[in-house]
């Protein structure tokens, strides 16, 4: 038997432990509860709740945000991973823009990550500098990565592909920000490296501060025909290009689970909140629109 | 969650001050808004049970044209 956060009696922690005493510090416990039952387990010292949550972006005109990045840690100027956590829900198919990391809020200026529907459904990593793009992409319904993703075709709510137990998906990009161009990305479909069987642009580029990250929505728009119909959870970026192993690991302990390490950006929606429990963004997420926080 | 299109003159007349903002259609003559469970909404044009509903209509082959934009990375 668990004891959860809902009221129980001493019995059961008796039972629990398997123990005949009946006072608190008999059984172990550092408490302060008013001594009369049934307890609550937030009556208890060194107790913390956490409410495991995720972000739902429905996919009609909303977005979450985070600004206040330090400008000083950028884009495309070395090694970084960025993995993040995603339920489809889109009951039609449709464009899905996931992440923009930016230093404003132009279009001119970010680093995508997305969805879009043409020649069957591609993942696309968009390292897009001033109207150059940098952009790498990857179908998903054809050769290996029709097994790899579990599509087959149109990526949507009635085919969410390869998930977890929960219907969530591990996306995950590495960028070599020292190799040219995009010939330094990687994308893996859960703990699946994408093979790259599409287009890539290579233009020019230099670093770009991620001082802002939207959520589900471009960056410089509302309402477009990127607004994602998806949940997001757990969105990490970490310095370093992470092995097949580490992300295998990441993929194992889930969208509630442990991150690897300690990741530079650690968004997460716990307790109905939106922030970076890493070291980079200075300020709360909001959610806007009718974006919504939801409990796991 | 439930959500109504409206004309965008309906919208500046009676829903002006709605929580969410809209998601307005490219020529802006009409938005789509979204309301609490229970909130009273007339003169709307359609209504949508959840935001499914909303954009299996809106990415249809006939309504697309008037919503989404073609220039992916304007």
């Amino acid at each position: 038997m668990g004891v959860g956060n809902l009221p129980f009696n001493l019995s059961d922690i008796q039972t629990e432990l398997g123990s005949t005493t009946d006072t608190l510090s008999g059984l172990g416990l550092e408490a302060t509860p008013q001594l009369t039952t049934p307890f609550n387990m937030s009556e208890f010292e060194n107790y913390v709740a956490v409410i495991e949550g995720y972000y739902r972006n429905d996919g009609v005109n909303d977005y979450g945000q985070i600004t206040g990045g330090a400008s000083t840690n950028q884009f495309g100027s070395g090694r970084l991973s960025v993995s993040f956590w995603v339920k489809q829900n889109a009951g039609s198919h449709h464009n899905a823009q996931m992440l923009n990391f930016a230093p404003g809020f132009s279009s001119s200026d970010r680093i995508m990550i997305d969805y879009n529907t043409g020649a069957g459904g591609k993942l696309r990593f968009n390292h897009r500098q001033g109207s150059g793009n940098n952009l790498k992409e990857y179908y998903l319904n054809n050769g290996g990565n029709n097994s790899k993703s579990g599509t087959g075709g149109n990526w949507q709510a009635s085919n969410k592909g390869n998930t977890n137990g929960q219907g969530w998906t591990l996306l995950t990009v590495t960028y070599d920000g020292a190799v040219s161009g995009v010939g330094g990305v990687n994308f893996w479909w859960n703990d699946q490296q994408l093979d790259h069987n599409a287009q890539a642009t290579n233009g020019s580029r230099s670093n770009l501060a991620a001082t802002n990250l939207r959520v589900g929505e471009n960056i410089h728009n509302v309402g477009s025909a990127g607004n994602a119909a998806m949940d997001f959870d757990k969105i990490c970026v970490y310095s370093s290009i992470l092995s097949a192993s580490e992300i295998q690991n990441i993929y194992n302990n889930g969208p509630k689970g442990a991150t690897l390490g300690n990741p530079h950006i650690e968004i997460n929606f716990n307790n109905n909140t939106f922030t970076d429990e890493g070291t980079h963004f200075s300020n709360n997420g909001t959610v806007n629109n009718g974006g919504s926080i939801q409990s796991h | 969650m439930k959500y109504y299109l409206l004309t965008i003159e309906e919208f500046n007349q009676n829903h002006a001050d709605c929580v969410h903002a809209p998601a307005y259609n490219l020529n802006n003559t009409q938005c789509i808004i979204e309301v609490e469970d229970g909130e009273e909404v007339s003169n709307y044009l359609q209504g949508f049970e959840n935001a499914t509903d909303v954009n299996v209509w809106r990415y249809s082959e006939a309504e697309s044209v008037n919503w989404i934009p073609s220039d992916e990375f304007a």
